[in-house]
């Protein structure tokens, strides 16, 4: 049996209620009388004031009683489970990172609602999922206490994100009759068919909320995310040394501050450290110096003259110049000529058409976002075969093309001269080039040191090699990618979400009390009597009334005689 | 003692009177029936004439009949003596009605008493004893005998040890006859020294028929003693029963000595109440 209003059992304060009137007698009225020596004296008489009496055994006590026991037993309204009602719920974890700031009041909270929901109907299939679209399914099975394990043990790192797939998803494995809990830690705006569980509440946080490093030194953002003006000490941590003695940064109410610094000559990596709070993940800022990968670049020696394309190289990081083109991981020149990929621009005196039609870029990840209007470029250099993809066209002309695309050779084309066109005042032509080689640069094998943030697609391994597609980890720290016994990447993981790190909003919010009684109501039955007992506890009041107000009246008086 | 209140006294007294024709009184030259013979034209007796008779007397026609002087005799006609006794415990005043009422029977007994020629004498009984009252600064209204700050109360009991009842007086005690003590102790003073009693009990409605229920907090009225008590139904019937019971025992007692009981309702009028429950009793009877 279930109560489906649970409320109802306040009526039994009725109880003592009824037994203290019963028992006091501080409001007895007071008489005064000339007959007392013909009133027989009782037991429970006295002469001194006392204000409690024996408890008496009154048809009125009982009748009381038993109509607040009948009024608790109706406004309780109990319900019987039917032993064939099979619900699914689906518990929904939200994955974002300041999930972790209450990971100690997650398993309570999910244990209390859990546990009420259990008792809401014969058998509940229990599923698990994280709003993290990427996580398979934590749990499914009908087991509330492996339900809740599995919630609890799901880290939750990812940064802002949107819930609404998993929950669709979640909708449709619960089907219309089942029930989907989002549990969260902010008032989120509840979706259609979904139900809240927010198990957060408002917290001051201070922490890092960005870095800026190059190989020299690094500057570091610290963000409040308090209302009030908050003081934390930070100190850094290096390997084999002892921890810096503490400094104070001191921030007004959603204030910024920078923490500046350098690497030691030798130094490769170092971690600053703010005093701890109720949010960690962002309390711990690792860093290591940056060091690009090298590419090795061979410049055809027609090219070498090139003001264009001297400034083009000093622009690249960590060039390294080299003689050969089978040497180079990329090679400048005025033809392919080569397997190594290659940036070939047409040479000049080639003639070609005069620009016609506009110009126009096609989809791809080198075009994207770029503007190449203003152009002025003719179009006479090797035309493109018919697998080469044409990355921008003048009317019909190609102007800029990829040879040999997705290949390891895969080479651009540029199809007009240097010399005889404005390309060196476009950006967007110049951006297309540095695009073109660090895409070179990423897909050749070598070490590679930097900083990441938490959870971050490390885009210069993706799709290169065994590390494709590879990310940062999701707790603040430092991480090497292997391959074999050589390290291909090495880097500094940290916490960068300043929405995340913002707990000032964050908001506790129960499970309605409707889910349950919705639940309940449901798969239970109702008291089959329950008219039978309104009846009979109209018929108690009409009881008590009349033993209230029964008469009297003595049964004799003088004038009677 | 205001007008309206003496006229119904007056009026009450116009009807109603002490008990006097029913009784043979002894006392001073008056308007009732003596024990003896006297000179009034009511023939009682006769007997032989002895020197010193006085000859106005002598039957003539008997002793023409007879021969020998025969004296004829005639009723003595008296004044009979009243002492009236009112009982000042605190349970006569407690409440208004009753003590008015107690009050008008006090001035009824005196005002037809004073009707009657009789010689009254009044006493306001409390733990002090007895202590007279002047029936005419009652009617001048500058005396209230049951006064409360004139008496020390009784604790619930009547005495009359200490009272000078006159030989052969009509003894007349007003009290609500309501102190756990047996009657015959009481009823036997009364009736001590050829007097003849009446007794007049003023009750209240709230006494015989009260209103009780639930948890009552008793104060008694005598002693000032606190009690406190649930009454129900039951409780109340078994009150009504002990009270009936404790005025048919004041009933029997008075009547085994001769001895009027009257239990005057404190409520309504007096007149009327004289001649539901006085007069039945032989309390009171009609003036003529």
């Amino acid at each position: 049996m279930s109560a489906f209003n649970p409320l109802g059992l306040l009526a039994l304060l009725g109880v003592p209620a009824v037994l203290t009137i019963h028992l006091l007698r501080v409001r007895a009225r007071r008489i005064q009388a000339s007959t007392l020596f013909l009133l027989p004296a009782y037991e429970s008489v006295t002469e001194g004031g006392r204000r409690l009496e024996r408890l008496r055994s009154t048809p009125l006590l009982w009748a009381q009683l038993a109509a607040v026991a009948l009024l608790t037993w109706i406004l309780v309204e109990p319900r019987w489970l039917r032993e064939d009602s099979t619900r699914r719920v689906v518990l929904v974890v939200d994955a974002s990172a300041s999930m972790s700031a209450f990971e100690n009041v997650l398993s309570d909270t999910l244990r209390e609602n859990v546990d009420r929901l259990a008792r809401a109907a014969s058998k509940i299939e229990w599923v698990v999922l994280a709003s993290d679209p990427r996580e398979k399914m934590l749990y499914s099975g009908s087991s509330a206490g492996e339900a809740i394990a599995a919630a609890v043990s799901f880290r939750a790192r990812l940064p802002r994100h949107d819930e609404s797939p998993v929950l669709a998803t979640a909708r449709s494995i619960a089907s219309p009759s089942g029930l989907v809990v989002y549990v969260t830690d902010h008032a989120a705006p509840i979706p259609q068919g979904v139900e809240v569980l927010s198990i957060g509440s408002p917290l001051s946080n201070v922490g890092f909320a960005g870095v800026e490093v190059t190989e020299e030194g690094y500057r570091a953002i610290v963000k409040s995310s308090s209302g009030n003006r908050e003081k934390r000490r930070w100190w850094i941590e290096r390997e084999g040394t002892a921890p810096t003695t503490g400094n104070a940064v001191e921030l007004e109410p959603f204030d910024l501050a920078f923490l500046s610094g350098s690497f030691g000559a030798l130094e490769e990596e170092l971690t600053l450290v703010l005093e701890g709070d109720g949010f960690t993940l962002d309390d711990r800022l690792p860093l290591v110096r940056p060091r690009p990968k090298v590419l090795r670049l061979f410049v055809a020696p027609e090219l070498a003259a090139n003001r264009f394309v001297a400034r083009f190289i000093e622009s690249l990081a960590s060039v390294v110049r080299v003689s050969t083109p089978e040497e180079a991981d990329l090679v400048l020149a005025r033809s392919r000529e080569s397997s190594t990929p290659t940036i070939a621009f047409a040479p000049p005196g080639g003639g070609g058409a005069s620009p016609e039609g506009p110009l126009v870029s096609e989809r791809d990840a080198l075009t994207e976002g770029l503007n190449f209007q203003g152009l002025l470029a003719l179009a006479s250099g090797p035309a493109p075969g018919d697998s080469d993809p044409v990355l921008l066209w003048q009317g019909e002309r190609p102007l800029m093309f990829l040879a040999e695309a997705g290949s390891e050779s895969s080479s651009l084309v540029v199809r007009f001269a240097l010399e005889e066109s404005n390309a060196d005042r476009v950006p967007a032509f110049v951006l297309l080039l540095h695009r073109f080689a660090e895409s070179v640069r990423s897909s050749v094998p070598g070490f590679e040191q930097k900083n990441a943030e938490l959870h971050q697609l490390l885009d210069a391994l993706d799709g290169a090699g065994p590390a494709g597609g590879a990310r940062a980890p999701s707790e603040p720290g430092f991480f090497e990618l292997r391959q074999e016994e050589r390290v291909l990447f090495r880097g500094a993981a940290h916490f960068a979400d300043v929405r995340e790190a913002d707990l000032t909003r964050a908001a506790r919010r129960r499970l309605g009390a409707e889910v349950f009684r919705d639940e309940l109501r449901r798969n239970s039955l109702p008291d089959p009597l329950q008219s039978l007992w309104i009846v009979a506890l109209a018929g108690l009041f009409l009881v008590v009334t009349a033993l209230q107000e029964k008469p009297t009246s003595a049964t004799s008086s003088i004038s009677e005689r | 003692m205001s007008s309206r209140w003496l006229e119904r006294v007056r009026y009450a007294a116009d009807r109603f009177r002490l008990p006097f024709r029913s009784r043979i009184w002894r006392g001073q030259v008056g308007n009732w029936a003596g024990a003896g013979s006297g000179g009034s034209i009511d023939f009682q007796d006769h007997r032989p004439y002895v020197p010193g008779d006085d000859p106005r007397h002598v039957d003539w026609q008997a002793y023409a009949r007879s021969g020998h002087y025969v004296m004829k005799l005639y009723r003595e006609e008296v004044s009979p003596a009243v002492d009236l006794v009112l009982d000042g415990s605190r349970s006569m005043s407690y409440q208004e009605e009753k003590k008015t009422r107690a009050l008008e029977l006090f001035a009824f007994v005196l005002e037809s008493a004073r009707r009657s020629q009789c010689a009254a004498r009044a006493w306001v009984l409390d733990d002090d004893g007895p202590s007279p009252v002047s029936p005419a600064l009652f009617f001048e209204g500058r005396l209230d005998p049951l006064s409360l700050d004139d008496l020390a109360g009784t604790g619930g009991r009547v005495v009359l040890d200490q009272v000078p009842f006159r030989p052969g007086s009509l003894r007349v005690l007003l009290t609500d006859a309501l102190f756990p003590d047996p009657p015959e102790t009481l009823v036997r003073r009364l009736a001590s020294g050829r007097g003849q009693g009446v007794v007049l009990a003023p009750g209240a409605r709230s006494e015989s028929s009260p209103h009780w229920v639930g948890p009552l907090d008793f104060e008694d009225c005598e002693s000032g003693a606190r009690r406190l008590e649930r009454i129900d139904e039951s409780r109340l019937a078994e009150y009504g029963a002990r009270y009936r019971s404790h005025f048919a025992l004041w009933k029997a007692g008075c009547r085994r000595y001769g001895i009027a009981f009257a239990q005057i309702p404190a409520e309504g009028d007096l007149t009327r109440a004289l001649r539901d429950r006085a007069l039945p009793e032989g309390a009171v009877e009609l003036c003529r």
